[in-house]
């Protein structure tokens, strides 16, 4: 299923959001995604099993990742690659948009901290 | 092997899909937690645990907003719910006696385990209240037998100088006062306080404020400072309680402050009701008032606060440096007594004590969570008994169109209504516990109030493990119907309700468990109920039963010394002329309550201490306490009538102490003084048969008898000799009424005599009672618990055999038809119980001697590996297991051949 406007489907979900965000430079496997949105969220956000693969097969379903050929001396076959799909990069800078006009009416406001 | 099973925990669809990948990822993080430590391991398997139910949560909503799609649907799904929730109740209702028994094994798991720990943790665990913990010490001078005990107030003064390892140090004395209020007099719990404690414990008052260095001299002002328990418990948190002035000990006290919350004084769990400054220590007595100066009277425990650079080792070597300085200057006190430093953190109650509560705890904490063990197999055996029998349900439910989410959610919404009432029992439960115990008065040492909160940790922990079983158990069987497809669940369900051979390998695993475990509980039971017996035996060493007791207070009505003595021969002379009443006597103790105790020198004896001087209990009596209480004499003469206010100097001793100090029949006229008074002999004139002295359980121990009037008048508050008239004498009578009926005229008798004289009666076997509660106590928990696991167990395998023997019923049915007679089905069935037991006993066996070492010494003696116990409790579970599947087994062979093959 594939929509017309991208925005009839923000704000994206968190878990749909960081794993969006995590494949945008580069294709990974599940762990590597898991670690990626981790760091990138400094620890606050961990992807159960569970929450990962659920959210990566509905994504998979809306046509926002898909699997790819795992990369050369990859060991374990068991691992499975992602790559985000053109779809899914719209719908991520969509996403990335909404925030900066948030962070803007925030900063606005003055309540957003300086950048250490 | 693990990241396998964890797998097993999401729903199928997705397995199917990224099984393999979801594997590898679990095993990565599995080992990456396992890398960071065990603890960091577990909070990962909990973690993919909760994920998982998160997912499968969500997968049901998905499959159910699935099926029902279009407008109306949100309603249609709460409509949904609340009729499965009706079903459910109407379900649970239909089996009253499956529904009421299930909610009592919650109930009684939960609220057992829920009570135990709150007091464990209450006892041993709580985190410290006080500011930086880890700089808080305690300091002990040495007792006599050289473990760390109490400090000489003298001592703790010495203590204070050592600025350059302690911050500050605080002393503080625990004792009982009387408080005056609205008419009524009551008993409160203080501690005579130095105004360094809360600097020491880092804390600070929430009210008004805490005592200053003026007050730590006596005569400085009666001060006190309400614990916040008792400010909240006995003042209603009396906002004007600031500058009241109370009546302690008949005299007025003011109140300057409320303690800090979470710290109610030195004994932990036992409530202080006020801090006495020491400046307030006269109201107690001058005795109280001199033992501030006295380095042989030890009553101060004493915490310090190490200064920045302190360590407990170097504060230990300055204590050391103490210890050598008092042993050079008091030889005779303090030679070789030492002084210990330990870490508070690493003192829960009292060095002695603490080891003793440790054991009993964690055995306590042992049965419960056995308990607990046992009601969780033992509800997972009638959820799947029940779940199986309803097999033939779900596959009609499916045959007519209900996906597994539907099935499921009639399951999961039975087993939750189940458990929230489970657990509504078990909250009501502990609340009852908890009151009971925080109205139980402990007995000895350690009587006090305890300050007891329910643990919310471990009420939603017995019911995590409630709520798994049920699930798991609840599930298992419909998950099992569901698999096997539409038609064959039907099929199957027409044929049998037994449930396959999983099915009857699950039941058989959780009867040998039950079994096991209640093995292990019936055995304690057994030797708690055999050493409850063994302590009725204890000969109290007099007769008991014809004695009646009644203790006042003359310090309280504040009468004099000749007041004292002329109210006593009264009061005396007035009981003999009961009816019945054959003797009379008064006491300054009660026989068995142990307490006085004198630091004395015995002509002729030199102990192996090689300090010359002994302990010794003391009892001061009237002339005619032997007689009235059947204490014969053995040596010599008791005491007469005239010996009382004579200048005799003359004791009687027990048996014990004549035997130990001077050998058979040597005791009359040997000499025993106190250490104090070098002048001061006092000449055996008799020697009375052995008693216990202090406790029932106890081999009799030395003690020495003075008559009134002929103490020590050379000891002014000293050794504890006094010359004083006791302040609170008891008067005994024997009787040949009920000493029941003396209680009325006793009471009457005592107005008359002055108007202001507290009273308070008992017979002797009531105060016997008293000294054997705690031993009763805990053997009644022990049965209480046991009981439990017996009732438990016995409702788990009936339930399992009868379901069994149904779902059986058509096969005995041929069996019969073709000719078996009645008697060889019930054989069969029994036997084949029969083995699963055995295994059980196999198991229970080998817990109990891996465990009974351990668990033997905390019940009294008794041994767990006592083989009379261990063949009793056997035959004990076995009769009931006998008879729990004798029962449906005769019932199944009574059954009508053709309607059982019908069936």
């Amino acid at each position: 299923m594939s929509h017309a406007d991208p925005k009839d489907r923000l704000p994206l979900k968190p878990a749909v959001f960081h794993i969006l965000l995590a494949l945008s430079n580069g294709a990974r496997h599940g762990l590597g995604i898991a670690d990626e949105v981790e760091a990138a969220s400094d620890g606050v956000l961990t992807l159960g099993p569970g929450t990962l693969y659920r959210s990566l097969d509905e994504m998979r379903r809306d046509g926002l990742v898909e699997r790819t050929a795992p990369p050369e001396g990859e060991a374990d076959p068991r691992r499975k690659f992602y790559e985000i799909t053109p779809e899914g990069r719209r719908l991520l800078r969509a996403e990335v948009t909404r925030y900066q006009r948030v962070l803007d009416a925030a900063r606005d406001r003055d309540v957003v901290p300086e950048r250490a | 092997m693990i990241p396998r099973l964890l797998l097993r925990l999401y729903p199928r669809g997705l397995r199917d899909e990224y099984g393999g990948e979801m594997e590898a990822l679990i095993e990565a993080r599995l080992a990456r937690a396992r890398a960071r430590g065990v603890a960091r391991l577990g909070v990962e398997l909990a973690r993919i645990a909760a994920d998982a139910t998160g997912t499968r949560m969500n997968s049901w909503r998905l499959a159910m907003r699935g099926r029902r799609t279009g407008r109306g649907g949100e309603r249609m799904r709460m409509g949904t719910m609340l009729q499965d929730l009706r079903y459910a109740i109407r379900r649970l209702a239909k089996t009253p006696v499956f529904t009421g028994g299930a909610i009592a094994i919650m109930a009684i798991a939960i609220g057992a385990n829920a009570t135990v720990f709150t007091v464990v943790n209450e006892l041993l665990l709580k985190p410290s209240p006080f500011g930086e913990p880890d700089r808080l010490v305690n300091v002990y001078q040495d007792s006599d037998d050289g473990e760390p005990n109490t400090t000489s107030f003298p001592a703790y003064r010495d203590m204070t100088a050592y600025d350059e390892v302690f911050a500050s140090v605080a002393a503080t004395s625990p004792d009982n006062v009387t408080l005056e209020m609205d008419g009524a007099t009551e008993s409160l719990a203080v501690e005579f306080t130095t105004a360094s404690m809360m600097e020491t414990l880092g804390m600070s008052v929430t009210r008004g404020r805490w005592f200053d260095p003026s007050m730590d001299v006596p005569g400085a002002g009666s001060y006190a400072v309400l614990s916040h328990h008792a400010w909240v418990n006995r003042f209603g948190r009396d906002p004007a309680i600031v500058g009241r002035t109370l009546r302690m000990n008949r005299e007025p006290v003011t109140v300057i402050g409320v303690g800090p919350e979470g710290y109610n004084g030195i004994a932990g769990f036992l409530v202080t009701d006020a801090w006495l400054s020491i400046s307030t220590t006269a109201i107690a007595g001058d005795f109280r008032v001199s033992n501030l100066e006295r380095r042989e009277d030890h009553w101060y425990d004493v915490k310090a606060r190490l200064t920045e650079g302190a360590s407990v080792e170097s504060a230990q070597a300055a204590m050391n440096l103490l210890a050598g300085d008092l042993a050079r200057d008091f030889p005779e006190l303090n030679e070789g007594r030492r002084i210990t430093v330990l870490s508070s953190n690493d003192v829960r109650v009292h060095p002695e004590l603490d080891g003793v509560l440790m054991g009993a705890s964690s055995a306590l904490m042992g049965i419960v969570l056995l308990v607990l063990v046992l009601a969780a197999t033992n509800l997972g055996s009638l959820l799947l008994v029940r779940g199986l029998a309803r097999s033939s349900e779900v596959a009609v439910r499916r045959a007519l169109g209900a996906g597994s989410g539907r099935v499921f959610g009639l399951f999961l919404s039975e087993t939750l209504l189940l458990t929230s009432l489970g657990g509504a029992g078990g909250l009501l439960l502990t609340r009852w516990g908890l009151a009971v115990l925080e109205r139980t008065r402990l007995p000895g040492p350690l009587s006090g109030q305890l300050d007891l909160n329910i643990d919310g940790r471990v009420l939603l922990f017995g019911l995590g493990i409630i709520l798994i079983t049920g699930i798991t158990f609840g599930w298992a069987p419909a998950a099992n119907s569901l698999r096997s497809g539409v038609a064959g669940a039907l099929r199957e369900a027409g044929r049998t309700a037994s449930g396959g051979r999983w099915g009857s390998r699950l039941r058989n695993l959780l009867v040998s468990v039950q079994f096991a475990v209640s093995l292990v509980l019936v055995l304690g039971a057994g030797v708690a109920v055999q050493s409850l017996i063994s302590f009725g035996r204890v000969d109290p060493g007099f007769e008991v039963e014809r004695l009646a007791a009644a203790r006042t207070s003359f310090f309280d009505a504040g009468m004099g010394d000749d007041e004292r003595r002329i109210a006593a021969a009264q009061i005396i002379e007035r009981m003999g002329a009961f009816p019945g009443v054959t003797d009379v006597a008064y006491a300054m103790r009660m026989p068995i309550s142990g307490g006085g105790s004198t630091t004395s020198v015995v002509e002729g004896y030199d102990p192996q201490a090689g300090t010359g001087s002994v302990e010794l209990d003391y009892n001061a009596v009237s002339w005619n306490f032997f007689r009235t209480v059947g204490l014969s004499v053995v040596d010599g003469r008791g005491f007469q009538e005239d010996d009382m206010y004579g200048d005799g100097d003359i004791i009687v001793v027990n048996e014990t102490a004549a035997r130990r100090f001077w050998g058979e029949g040597n005791a009359v006229g040997k000499r025993i003084r106190p250490q104090s008074a070098p002048d001061s002999w006092r000449t055996v004139i008799g020697v009375v048969e052995d008693h216990p002295v202090s406790s029932l359980s106890e081999a009799p121990t030395p003690i020495i008898y003075f008559v009134f009037g002929n103490t020590l008048a050379a000891d002014p508050g000293g050794s504890g000799w006094r010359s004083a008239f006791p302040p609170n004498p008891i008067f005994l009578m024997r009787t040949e009424a009920a000493p029941e009926s003396l209680i009325a005229p006793v009471r009457a008798l005592f107005g008359e005599v002055n108007a202001s004289l507290p009273i308070e009666t008992r017979t002797l076997e009531a105060h016997l009672g008293n000294a054997l509660e705690a031993p009763r106590m805990a053997a009644l928990t022990m049965g209480l618990f046991s009981l439990m696991a017996l009732t438990l167990a016995s409702i788990g395998i009936y339930t399992i055999v009868s379901f069994t023997v149904a779902g059986r019923l058509p096969e005995i049915g041929i069996r019969l038809a073709l000719g078996a007679s009645r008697g060889r089905v019930v054989r069969m069935v029994v036997g084949e119980i029969a083995a699963t037991v055995g295994i059980g006993l196999v198991l229970g066996g080998a817990v109990v001697l891996l465990v009974g070492s351990r668990v033997g010494d905390l019940v009294f003696g008794a041994s767990i590996l006592d083989p009379t116990a261990l063949l009793s409790s056997v035959v004990v579970l076995a009769s009931a297991v006998a008879l729990a599947s004798w029962l449906p087994a005769r019932r199944a062979a009574r059954a009508d051949p053709v309607r059982a093959l019908r069936g």
